[in-house]
This record gives C-alpha cells, sequence and structure tokens, in this order.
C-alpha cells in the first residue's frame, strides 16, 4: 500500500514546483496558515484524484495485486501524509520569510487539519462513487469550496468562541480544539469505511 | 531434424509432423534412442499450437514409434522390423481403400484405376 | 487436466445485455482463444476473471481461489493486456516500469531489459509518442515481466500491422515454452489465433457457444451446400444453421461425417473456418443450437 500513496504523492514531481510556488505566493500576501494549509492540501488531494480519472487509472490499479480497500486506504492515508508535509513546509517558509514565531500558529495548523477532515469526509466517498471523468469537475469544485469556505467558517466560529461563548461558559480554547478534532477525526474514519464500502461494489468499466 | 509444415495442404497438421517423424524413422535417419525435440518447443519452432504437436506425439506413441519420459522428453522407441512391415502394410492398405472410395465417387472403374496404378508405379 | 480459470452458472445483468447461467473453464499450459462479435460479451467474462466488476450471482475461481480471500495471491500470478491503453501518457516506458515494478515481488528487471531490446522499444520516449503498435507491446512487457502464471489479454491484436502481430504472437509462444503458463485471449481477428490456439471458445449474446480444442472444430464443422430441394423437415435437423437464397442453401453443420452420409454427392461440404461458424451463428440465430 506504501507505493499506491508514494504514487499519488510522488509521480507528479512538477507539480509541486506549482505547489510549492503557489505556497509562497500565498504566504506573501500574507493569509492565514489555516486557508494556505488546507487549500494547498485540498489541491494536491484533487491532482490525485483527477490523475487517476484522467488516465482510467481505475482498471490498472485494480489489475494489479492490490484490493480494493487499500486503494481506497492508500487515498486518505495521502491526505494525511500532504497535510503533514504541507504544514511543515508552511512553518519552514513561515519562520523563513517572517524570522519569527507566531503565536496561535498551533491552532492554525489543527484548525486546518479539522476542515480537511470534515470536507474530505463529506467529498471523498462521492468521488469514489460518482468519479469519472465528466463529474469529477464539479466534485472538485465542490471539494475546493468546501474547504475554503470551512476555513472561512472555522476561522469566524473560533473567533466567536473565544471572544462571546467560552468566556460565558468557562471553557478553554485548548479543549474546544480537542474536542473538534476528534470529532473531526471520526468524522473522517467513517467515511474511510463508507468509501471502502462504496468503492467495493463499484464496476471498474 | 527437418519437419516443414503447409499450412495450405489438405492433410491437418498434427497429421504432416506425424507422418515425416515416420518417415525418418523408417529411413534410418531417426534411431531408437535418439531424442524429439520437446512438445512446446517443436510448436514453438513450427508455429503451431501446443495441443496439435501433443496430439502427433500422442499418436506416435499410441503407434509405437516413440515413448515420453515425464520431465526427460519424448525418444525414439525400438523398432521391430516385422513391426514397421505390417505397419507400412496397414498404412497402404487405408490408402488404397481411401483410393477406391474417392475413385468411386467419380465413378473410375477398377480397370481404370489399375491402369493409372500401372503408369504411376512405371513413371516413380 | 487442471483448469486455471473456471466461471460456474455465472449471471449479470445490465440494462441492455445480460449472462445468464455462464459457465467456462480455461486449462493449464494453454492457449485458448475467445472468440466473438463485437457486444457478445467477450470484455464483460474478461472483467469478471479481472475481479473489475462481480457477477450477480455465480463463481468466479482463479488457480481454484476466490477473489473474496486470496485477490492478491490471485492478481500476483495474473499478467494483463487491455484494449485500451491504461499507460500514464507523460510517462516514459522507463518511468513506468518504475511505478509497475513495485508492485510484484517477482519482477525481474532483467527480463524486462531483455523484452525491450527485442521489441525495440525506447525507454526514454513518453508514451504519449509511441504508436498503438509500440502501445501495446509496451503493455505486453508490463505484462510478462513479473512472469504470470497466466496471461489475460482483451483484443491484444486490434489494429497491430502484420508484423507487429507476428512479434506477438513468437513472444506468446516462448511463453508458452513453460508448460505452467496459460494464456487466454481474445480476438475477433481469427487469423490470428491460428498458430497458436489450442482451445477455442465462443461467446455469442451472452453465452458460450462452444468452448473446444480447434483441431476437433476444424474436423467436425463443416459449410454444406446444395439445392433446396433437398431441404425438407428432416434434412434441416443436420444444420445448425441455414441461409436461404435462389439458387440454393448454404448451411452450418458440426457433424462432418454425418452430412457426408446422409447427402453423399449430392452436395458439396467444406471445412467451416471460425469466421464461417461465427457468421452463421450470429446470422441465423433462430436456427443455432449447437451442443
Amino acid at each position: 500500500m506504501l507505493h499506491l500513496i508514494k504514487k499519488d504523492l510522488v509521480m507528479h514531481k512538477l507539480a509541486w514546483f506549482t505547489f510549492l510556488a503557489m505556497l509562497i505566493f500565498f504566504m506573501l500576501f500574507d493569509k492565514n496558515q489555516i486557508f494556505v494549509i488546507a487549500l494547498m492540501s485540498a489541491v494536491v488531494m484533487t491532482n490525485a484524484f483527477y490523475y487517476e480519472e484522467d488516465i482510467n487509472g481505475h482498471k490498472l490499479w485494480n489489475a494489479l495485486p492490490y484490493t480494493r480497500n487499500e486503494i481506497v486506504s492508500a487515498r486518505y492515508s495521502s491526505l494525511l501524509i500532504v497535510f503533514f508535509v504541507i504544514a511543515t513546509a508552511v512553518i519552514m517558509v513561515g519562520l523563513v520569510l517572517k524570522n519569527e514565531w507566531e503565536l496561535g500558529l498551533l491552532q492554525e495548523v489543527i484548525g486546518s487539519l479539522i476542515v480537511l477532515f470534515l470536507a474530505g469526509a463529506v467529498c471523498f466517498p462521492l468521488f469514489f462513487w460518482f468519479g469519472q471523468k465528466n463529474t469529477m469537475f464539479m466534485l472538485f469544485v465542490i471539494y475546493i469550496f468546501l474547504v475554503i469556505g470551512g476555513t472561512y467558517a472555522f476561522y469566524y466560529l473560533y473567533r466567536y468562541m473565544n471572544q462571546s461563548l467560552l468566556p460565558s461558559i468557562n471553557l478553554s480554547g485548548s479543549w474546544l480544539f480537542v474536542i473538534a478534532s476528534l470529532m473531526a477525526l471520526c468524522m473522517y474514519l467513517f467515511s474511510w469505511r463508507l468509501s471502502v464500502k462504496i468503492y467495493q461494489t463499484k464496476e471498474i468499466l | 531434424m527437418d519437419i516443414l509444415i503447409s499450412n495450405h495442404s489438405k492433410e491437418a497438421i498434427y497429421n504432416q509432423i506425424k507422418y515425416q517423424i515416420k518417415e525418418k524413422v523408417f529411413s534410418g535417419e531417426l534411431k531408437e534412442g535418439d531424442t524429439l525435440p520437446s512438445m512446446r518447443q517443436l510448436a514453438r519452432d513450427l508455429h503451431v499450437s501446443v495441443i496439435t504437436t501433443k496430439r502427433a506425439y500422442e499418436e506416435l506413441e499410441k503407434e509405437g514409434f516413440i515413448y515420453s519420459i515425464v520431465g526427460k522428453g519424448s525418444f525414439i522407441a525400438e523398432q521391430n522390423p516385422e513391426v514397421i512391415k505390417e505397419k507400412k502394410l496397414t498404412t497402404i492398405e487405408e490408402k488404397l481403400i481411401e483410393v477406391i472410395a474417392n475413385s468411386k465417387e467419380l465413378g473410375l472403374s477398377l480397370p481404370e484405376i489399375k491402369e493409372w496404378m500401372t503408369i504411376l508405379y512405371e513413371e516413380e | 487436466m487442471e483448469n486455471v480459470i473456471e466461471l460456474k452458472n455465472i449471471y449479470k445483468s445490465y440494462k441492455n445485455f445480460q449472462i445468464e447461467d455462464l459457465s467456462l473453464q480455461v486449462k493449464k499450459g494453454f492457449v485458448t482463444g475467445f472468440i466473438g462479435a463485437n457486444g457478445a460479451g467477450k470484455s464483460t467474462v474478461m472483467k469478471l476473471m479481472m475481479n473489475l466488476i462481480r457477477p450477480d450471482s455465480g463463481e468466479v475461481k482463479m488457480f481454484g481461489m476466490d477473489y473474496s480471500k486470496h485477490e492478491k495471491e490471485i492478481k500476483k500470478r495474473i499478467g494483463f493486456v487491455f484494449d485500451d491503453d491504461i499507460l500514464y501518457k507523460e510517462l516514459t516506458l522507463h518511468d513506468m516500469k518504475k511505478l509497475i515494478a513495485p508492485c510484484y515481488k517477482q519482477w525481474q528487471d532483467s527480463l524486462f531489459r531483455e523484452y525491450c531490446d527485442r521489441l525495440e522499444l525506447p525507454l526514454n520516449q513518453k508514451m504519449n509518442t509511441f504508436s498503438k503498435g509500440m502501445k501495446m507491446k509496451a503493455s505486453l512487457v508490463m505484462a510478462l515481466s513479473h512472469q504470470p502464471d497466466l496471461l489475460i489479454m482483451d483484443e491484444p491484436t486490434a489494429g497491430l500491422d502484420p508484423i507487429v502481430r507476428r512479434q506477438f504472437i513468437e513472444l506468446l509462444q516462448d511463453v508458452m515454452l513453460d508448460e505452467e503458463k496459460t494464456i487466454f485471449l481474445s480476438t475477433h481477428i481469427i487469423s490470428d489465433l491460428a498458430p497458436i490456439a489450442d482451445f477455442i471458445t465462443f461467446i455469442n449474446s451472452g453465452e458460450i457457444v462452444f468452448s473446444k480444442a480447434l483441431h476437433e472444430i476444424e474436423e467436425k464443422y463443416a459449410i454444406v451446400r446444395g439445392s433446396l430441394e433437398l431441404l425438407d423437415r428432416d434434412t434441416e435437423q443436420y444444420f445448425l444453421s441455414i441461409k436461404r437464397t435462389d439458387v440454393g442453401f448454404e448451411a452450418l453443420t458440426s457433424d462432418y461425417q454425418q452430412i457426408k452420409e446422409v447427402f453423399q454427392d449430392e452436395v458439396i461440404v467444406e471445412k467451416a473456418n471460425l469466421e464461417e461458424i461465427m457468421y452463421y451463428s450470429k446470422g441465423g440465430q433462430g436456427n443455432v443450437a449447437f451442443d
């Protein structure tokens, strides 16, 4: 299965230069880290999904000695790896460009993970279910929109909670993060199971 | 060992292979104990299917011309001159019966066939 | 004889096509040609064998194993060539190899290079510049380099020039030198099969019409031509399919000897080739009743 993940991420060597360029561009324009990490990870995942549809990769990888469980699981694992790579890159670039460790960076990183988990939980099963050359584009639009919308929603929700809600119920911000992360993780794991189920009955034509 | 087959002959390919190996036994080119190419090797070299050479070898084995040892290959069997003669006579009889049947289809009479045979026999 | 592939009582239905109660076996150590018109169900059956689709009911056994439990073991032993190219277009053959090779433990790089040399395949040229013949050769090399026990190929020779076709067949014959190897390939260009096929399986409208040794077909099937007066309710039974024209009839039989005995010299009897057998069974479906 490691090979499946590697294939999704490493095969697009040239694409990674584009990703890096995008990353630096966003950071120069002083976007929020949460936005940059979530969007970049989503773009990498979209690329992996798109490429497979484009060359009829389902047929190839299903004919090779892999189970469908592995093919689906590789995608879900890829997101985690992509996230870690990009989050690290953002932190590093941030340190180099701004030469300072911003407070709240950890919250931003975890925030982007929560957004990625939720958007992935909703969209990945759809990719595996309806994924075809002609429907894929619409699904990608939905996915990217969810990620972008999600980051803003998260940002404002977080600010609202910190300023008005949390002080009144006497709960600290970090607890909220833990709970939200766990819930997002559960959703993601549930979606993972669902995608395996969906993909197992899929007709590879 | 040369085996030459024709794809356009009326004779089935396995029969062509069979006859040619038999001929080589009769002529002494192949002797007792000689190794034959493996079925698969022969199939590849002649560009025919494995089952074709398999059938040729199986029939040769049944008729006592060759024997096979699993894992070692096929070899020319010991040939008893009396048996060979007997076999040849049987073959001639079969062919003659075929000639007669075909002649009857065309309405050739016995004297006509005999005459034809005589001419051909003397020409050879 | 041992079966490498065994399909038992397969049912599979689509909107406008169905397979009902299909069973078929592929024997180990031989080349089986899978023939049938376009849309007869060849690809569907091959996808069932590759577990790309699943039957509604019935059993698919590969090497005596089930896909539900032994998917990886089975697929490790299979090499495949599909009719549509599934190679990554922007990759070179060398990159493609780096992608496929790690999927198999038994991959032999020396074998891969040997095949590439022999088929004159450039390693550092992108796939999208490959001709149709080169793509097919590349697929074949990919399929063979892990030394599979079973080679499954869907229309591998479609659209190839005669030279490539010849190279292709010679390569397959080399593979068949090993009696542990089995090849199952579909085609509608029958002449491709003549030199190598041991068995022929014929599918028509989702049904297996017959599955026989090639020489058995050549010996038994015949085209019969004669005058219309010879046909009546009794004599018609000797034929699988009959075509009537103003100048006589033309029919297909699967019992050459019987026709010779029944009609003697009143008809012309000629050996039927696979194309004729396919044509007649397609054209006169109402009349076809193969054994």
